[in-house]
């Protein structure tokens, strides 16, 4: 009996009639309302208040948008009367809406200019809103809103809410925009060649610079709020037929799992969906370049886009993406591979040449040539700390340089930079407190760091070096070589959105080495990366080119390969 | 999202890490020595004392004398940037460890990169020597092997010149290969092998000219005086300079050398020597004022040896194959060679492509004359196989070679060996003809 | 795993220690015609692989200790599957031997073997617990290393190559060569190692087949490290405890690196670590299919523990080690590797059991 009457109930709440539904207009509403706000603001993120329509009369909408805006300074309520007829009031945050706009668009035609045209409202009030829609409003992004949550979530977007008198509805008007930065020069990623715009801070502006650079309609933004406080919009972006399907799935399976307080910066949102969150290197790839997501889009990969972030997420994102500047593609394919191949070396250097010195100085000086041997024995031959000490304490040195030269303002930055590497090496060298060799080896360790494109990995792999540091130093080369082994097994074992860490090194994939470890000419790669999924041939058209039904050949990048 | 397993597994690698490094500082650092914990030997020499024992004498590097750490110019040029330890013992390792007890630091021994043997050892045999200088881990199985006549210690106080130790003196003059340079393998591989004996580099002191800085001050270089022949591992006899090039020949390491000849060339008998006029400086200056007599053998008339043609070897391959002619094994050695003219003070016309194939005719003999040399030192005096003709017949005759390996080197004193030596002049340096003869004067 | 990691999983982890220590053990009685060794060796090892291709045709998802019950019954099954098990649990602790005497002879003469041989079953155990995925992606990664430090080792030694030491070829018949064929089948007989792989490859023809391409490329690497060696210190070689290590000593890179050695002691612990990393793999799985222990990942850290404990204690010096290497070892082994799977698969034959077909892949 009582489950048949739950069910009843639960029916109710599901399709509840219009008049089942608590409305403004009831005093009761208002006041628990009140009560709410009052007591414990802490749960009207989480929960709102469900189901609660505005009501009919002006007055107790505004009240109560007033109450739950906490009186706020920036919240502007203006009333006027629609043409001759009745009143009403245009509710936005000036902080968000522009005011000009509302103005202009809103309150002017609503006012001055029904009045011009002689325009009638009409008395229904029903009509009375389709009116104002269709007919008197000049802005384009305009909708209804029953539930007072939308409402002021609305509001807190930047849209205006204009009320009416005797309408049950709030209708929305799109006055957002705010001052935010210029499209200006990525300055994490400056390339020499290529695009120089990059992602500003309003994810709106984000969007357009992707949708501006794919004609096809298949690129996909799906939206999602995240974050309970901060109601921070999240764009996922693909494009609809390159992307895998299971990995889309999956992305949207981890963003939704989210649950945190607000959204910040897209780096929130990176740590909740890394598959190994107990590692130093990032497997998620942040960029500020558009066409970087763009290019990561065509092949096959997913982009995650938030409001106020100027980076997007890529995901899934292998090491040797990490290791990819904009650049590489931009120039010249020999050259690119040689700086790539570069690239590599030096990185290998950064993990290594510290404790490659520290055991060829203190547990097999036989593998230096004797000159050499000499050399370094000479410097050594006053300082007081052993092999180990000197370069773990001039590597710190370093670190704490480069953390003092990246916070500080750009020309004091530099001033931080000169006075460690003159002053304090120099100094340090000539009282014998350390050798030469050691100021060369870990200077040179910190220009080769400097090469890795992506900041986050190249953090990884200065903590790698740390790490092996410690082991070559107690266990010599024994301790270097398992290090290695168990930073290779590591890499090898990691996964990013299941996408092997290390692929297509290991597992191998060999048409894809074609654009990681080297770059080749781009008329060479005619497959399309296998990101996950299948990987067809570059020919196949998901939609029909400029000449209609029939495909055509070499898309993109293919169009001016001498083969075709 | 993140659960108690992953709280859990949080905890677990903090524990793990924590454990390492804890592990890591008690258990680490076996073999650490740091560089100024080092005594660095870079050569040595072994020798046999009379009661039969090993000394041996270390050289060590002093880096701070070698170089200022601060960067201001190199060491204090006050004292020499090595010293020299000696210590006896019945082994090479009971030598070093005696050595040990002499020294702050610890030996070390990786970086030797020549090692001398005196000939008191030598003769008394290199087998046990050897044995301790493969089997020790720290030496260098490629360091060079020298042998020196008389004490091999003496060589460790010359103080050359060029170069900033005596030891990349020694090393570099000997890697100059005017005869064929061994180092530990080789040699160690010559005394393992059947029908190969060993030979060894033979190194002594000169003096230089002094400077005015120098007086008193002992002034040694490094010279290379020929090659040392061992029977088995012991020294039989040295090869001097020139007799070992023909060595150097024979084991296809040809010199990058000059081997003068006479024109016309003398086939019997070397021209007897001229009794060289007794001119003072002064008469000197007065020849050179005279006019020029006319005629060839006018010409640089002071000197001991006028006719003299002097080409430079640019290219040489050496093949020695053991044949069987009636019944008997002989060794055929084909050596063949592309020279340079680098002296023509014979006044030879090289302009006249018919002239070339005479000169080479005689540079050819002169080669076969200088392996000749060689030959009938190692077969008729010393009886040693250097050459390894032995290790030769036992790869193109295994079979024989097991009868003959007993009593090889009574066969090898009379093993007949044909040469063959193929010499192409390829240039003829930078001039056509002397600058100093006129064209009548050209021999044609 | 796919076929070519598998090719690239097996060249390092099978050749990685023949190639270091095989020529004195082949020279030794072969001299210079060691060289001749491994092809001598090619057709047995060349069975291993077919056996162990033809009884993974019968039961293409399971592992040895899993059908040998099914084929032989139940007792002499679970048998099979424990001897199997103490081939791979033997040989693993004698790789970790051989791989701490090494180190110790060559790098850290003063760091305790237990050390050395913990530190290795601890990465091992590392890489063995990410699974048969994991570690044919590090056969990926260490392959071409691997092969280039060999061609290296091989170019720096080229001004001492010395051809005319490998002659006269076959001074005293074929004899010496199959005696040492048959060492080197001990080595190269390790692809019984396939009888727990092959489940985990995609596509057993192909795996099968790189197997075959395997060895054909160890065989290789085996007879161009073994011929340098013996042209490098001729009739030294057999003296030399790891003789292609001593080749890696003669030549250097000039100014930058006076001896490669230490490079290669690095390396090579690399590579050893690969192959104790297969051989913990195949025996832990043996283990847990044969005693049913449904995770074989809980046995990996325990296994470790016990391996490393043998081959610490098990023998006294590398005195024993060579004498066991040279005239023990290569019986006992074929034992394991050719005998057993043979076995299993005659009776598997003769009483025609295989896998239901619907499970056949």
């Amino acid at each position: 009996m009582s489950n048949l009457f739950r069910s009843f109930l639960s029916w109710l709440k599901r399709r509840r009639p219009a008049f089942l539904q608590p409305s403004l207009d009831s005093r009761w509403v208002q006041q628990a309302i009140e009560k709410r706000v009052a007591s414990k603001p802490g749960t009207i993120p989480d929960k709102g208040f469900p189901g609660v329509r505005m009501g009919a009369r002006l007055d107790g909408n505004l009240s109560v948008i007033r109450e739950l805006a906490g009186n706020a300074p920036d919240l502007v309520m203006r009333d006027l009367h629609i043409g001759a007829g009745p009143r009403a009031a245009v509710v936005f945050f000036d902080t968000l809406g522009r005011s000009e706009v509302v103005a202009n668009q809103v309150i002017e035609p609503l006012t001055y200019g029904a009045m011009q045209k002689g325009l009638q409202p009409p008395r229904d009030p029903a009509r009375l809103g389709q009116w104002i829609r269709t007919q008197v409003v000049n802005t384009t992004r305009v909708t209804l809103e029953t539930e007072l949550d939308n409402v002021v979530r609305e509001l807190c977007k930047g849209k205006s809410a204009l009320l009416v008198e005797g309408l049950p509805h709030a209708i929305i008007i799109d006055t957002a925009g705010y001052d935010s930065r210029n499209v200006t020069e990525p300055i994490g990623e400056p390339v020499v060649r290529g695009p120089r715009d990059g992602f500003v801070d309003n994810l709106k502006t984000n969007m357009s610079l992707i949708r501006r650079r794919v004609g096809s309609p298949m690129l996909r933004f799906e939206w999602m709020e995240l974050g309970r406080w901060t109601r921070t919009p999240v764009v996922i972006t693909y494009l609809h037929g390159l992307a895998d399907e299971k990995l889309l799935e999956e992305v949207r399976r981890r963003l939704a799992a989210i649950d945190v307080d607000g959204i910040i910066d897209t780096s929130y949102i990176e740590e909740f969906i890394e598959d190994t969150p107990y590692t130093i290197f990032p497997q998620v790839l942040n960029t500020e370049r558009p066409d970087m997501v763009v290019a990561s889009l065509l092949e096959g990969r997913v982009a995650i886009l938030a409001e106020g972030s100027p980076f997007a997420l890529i995901v899934p994102a292998t090491l040797w993406a990490f290791m990819e500047a904009a650049e590489d593609h931009y120039q010249r394919w020999d050259g690119a591979t040689l700086v790539r191949l570069l690239r590599y070396g030096l990185v290998a250097l950064v993990v290594l040449f510290p404790s490659t010195y520290v055991v060829a100085t203190t547990f097999h000086p036989e593998m230096l040539p004797s000159t050499m041997l000499i050399s370094i024995a000479a410097a050594r031959e006053a300082v007081p700390f052993s092999s180990f000490t000197e370069v773990l304490l001039m590597e710190i040195t370093l670190e704490a340089l480069r953390e003092a030269g990246v916070r500080l303002p750009r020309p004091i930055g530099q001033t931080i930079g000169i006075v460690g590497a003159i002053v304090i090496g120099e100094a340090a060298v000539s009282a014998q407190i350390v050798s030469a060799p050691v100021v060369i080896i870990v200077a040179f360790t910190g220009i080769s760091s400097f090469v890795i494109p992506h900041f986050n990995v190249g953090i990884g792999f200065r903590i790698a070096r740390f790490f092996i540091l410690l082991l070559a130093g107690s266990l010599g080369l024994l301790g270097l070589s398992l290090g290695l082994m168990l930073l290779i097994v590591h890499l090898a074992a990691l996964k990013s959105f299941g996408q092997p860490y290390l692929a297509p090194v290991s597992p191998l994939r060999w048409h894809e080495l074609a654009d990681t470890v080297v770059r080749l000419p781009r008329w060479i790669m005619r497959r399309r990366p296998r990101a996950t999924g299948d990987h067809p041939r570059r020919d196949v058209e998901y939609f029909a080119g400029p000449e209609g039904a029939a495909p055509e050949r070499g898309e993109g990048s293919l169009r001016a390969s001498p083969g075709d | 999202m993140r659960g108690a397993s992953h709280r859990r597994g949080l905890a677990r690698s903090v524990l793990a890490a924590a454990g390492f490094v804890l592990f890591l500082l008690c258990g680490g650092c076996y073999d650490r020595i740091e560089l100024n914990e080092l005594a660095i030997a870079d050569l040595m020499a072994v020798d046999l004392t009379e009661d039969g024992l090993l000394k041996v004498s270390l050289q060590f590097i002093i880096p701070s004398e070698l170089t200022n750490p601060g960067g201001t110019g190199a060491g204090s040029g006050l004292r020499d940037p090595f010293y020299v330890i000696e210590a006896v013992g019945e082994t090479i390792p009971e030598a070093f460890s005696r050595v040990q007890a002499k020294l702050p630091r610890r030996l070390f021994t990786s970086h030797l990169r020549v090692i001398v043997i005196g000939e008191d050892l030598a003769r008394a045999g290199i087998g046990p020597l050897f044995e301790s200088l493969t089997r020790v881990r720290e030496l260098r199985i490629s360091a060079d092997v020298v042998v020196t006549q008389g004490e091999a210690a003496e060589l460790l106080r010359a103080a050359p010149r060029l170069g900033r130790l005596p030891v990349s003196a020694l090393a570099n003059m000997l890697h100059q290969r005017i005869v064929p340079v061994r180092s530990i393998r080789e040699v160690a591989i010559a005394l393992a092998s059947d029908g190969v004996d060993p030979f060894i580099p033979a190194v002594g002191l000169t003096q230089r000219i002094e400077t005015e800085l120098e007086a008193g001050v002992r002034a040694q270089e490094y010279e290379l005086t020929g090659v040392g022949i061992f029977r088995g591992d012991r020294l039989v006899g040295f090869a001097p300079l020139d007799v070992a090039r023909g060595l150097a020949w024979l084991v296809d390491d040809p010199p990058f050398a000059v081997a003068t000849i006479p024109w016309p060339p003398e086939p019997d008998q070397p021209a007897p020597p001229l009794e060289r006029p007794d001119v003072s400086p002064e008469e000197a200056l007065i020849r050179r004022d005279a006019p020029p007599a006319l005629g060839p053998a006018r010409l640089g008339s002071g000197l001991k040896e006028p006719n003299r043609i002097s080409p430079l070897v640019l290219r040489a391959r050496v093949n020695v194959q053991a044949e069987i002619q009636d019944g008997r094994i002989v060794m055929k050695v084909d050596a063949r060679a592309i020279d340079d003219i680098v002296t023509n003070q014979a006044g030879l016309d090289l302009t006249d492509p018919d002239v070339i194939p005479e000169l080479e005719k005689a540079l050819e003999a002169s080669v076969e004359e200088r392996m000749r040399a060689m030959l009938r030192l190692a077969q008729e005096e010393l009886e040693a196989d250097v050459v390894g003709f032995g290790a030769i017949v036992r790869r193109r005759y295994p079979e024989l070679w097991r009868e003959l390996r007993r009593d090889w080197h009574a066969y090898y004193r009379d093993l007949p060996v044909y040469i063959t030596v193929d010499v192409k002049v390829r240039r003829t340096g930078l001039t056509a003809n002397p600058p100093s003869y006129r064209p009548e004067q050209i021999r044609k | 795993m796919s076929p070519v990691q598998l090719f690239m999983l097996l060249v390092p982890g099978i050749g990685s220690t023949a190639v270091l220590g095989l020529p004195a053990v082949t020279a030794a009685f072969a001299r210079q015609d060691a060289w001749l060794a491994p092809l001598a060796a090619l057709p047995a090892s060349a069975l291993v692989i077919w056996v162990c291709g033809r009884l993974a045709a019968r039961f293409p998802d399971e592992t040895f200790a899993e059908y040998a019950p099914k084929v032989v019954g139940w007792l002499p099954g679970k048998l099979c599957g424990l001897l199997l098990f103490w081939y791979f649990f033997h040989l693993d602790a004698a790789i970790s031997r051989e791989f701490a005497d090494f180190l110790i002879a060559t790098a850290h003469p003063r760091t305790p073997m237990a050390l050395a041989v913990g530190l290795a079953a601890f990465a091992t155990a590392v890489a063995v617990r990410h699974g048969p995925e994991i570690l044919g992606r590090l056969g990926e990664l260490f392959a071409l290393p691997a092969v280039l430090l060999i061609l290296v080792i091989v170019g720096l030694a080229y001004s001492s190559v010395d051809m005319r030491l490998l002659e006269p070829v076959l001074e005293n018949g074929w004899r010496p060569v199959f005696v040492s064929g048959f060492l080197t089948q001990a080595f190269t007989g390790q692809f019984v190692l396939l009888l727990v792989l092959l489940p985990s490859v995609n596509g057993l023809q192909h795996g099968v087949k790189a197997s075959y391409l395997a060895l054909g490329a160890i065989a290789a690497a085996l007879v161009l490290v073994s011929a340098v060696t013996i042209a490098v210190f001729g009739p030294l070689t057999p003296n030399l405890l790891w003789p292609f290590f001593k080749v890696s000593r003669v030549g250097s890179f000039g100014t930058v690196l006076a001896r490669v050695d230490p490079l290669v002691t690095g390396l090579w612990v690399a590579g050893s670590c690969l192959k104790l990393s297969l051989h913990r793999y195949a025996a832990v799985v043996t283990l847990a299919h044969t005693v049913g222990v449904r995770d074989w990942r809980r046995l990996v850290l325990p296994m470790s523990g016990l391996v490393a404990a043998y081959a610490v204690g098990h023998l006294e010096s590398t005195v024993e080690h060579g004498y066991m290497l040279s005239y023990f070892w290569a019986p006992y082994t074929q034992l394991f590797q050719l005998v057993l799977p043979a076995v299993v698969l005659i009776v598997a034959v003769l009483r025609g059991v295989e896998a239901k077909r619907d499970e056949r892949g």
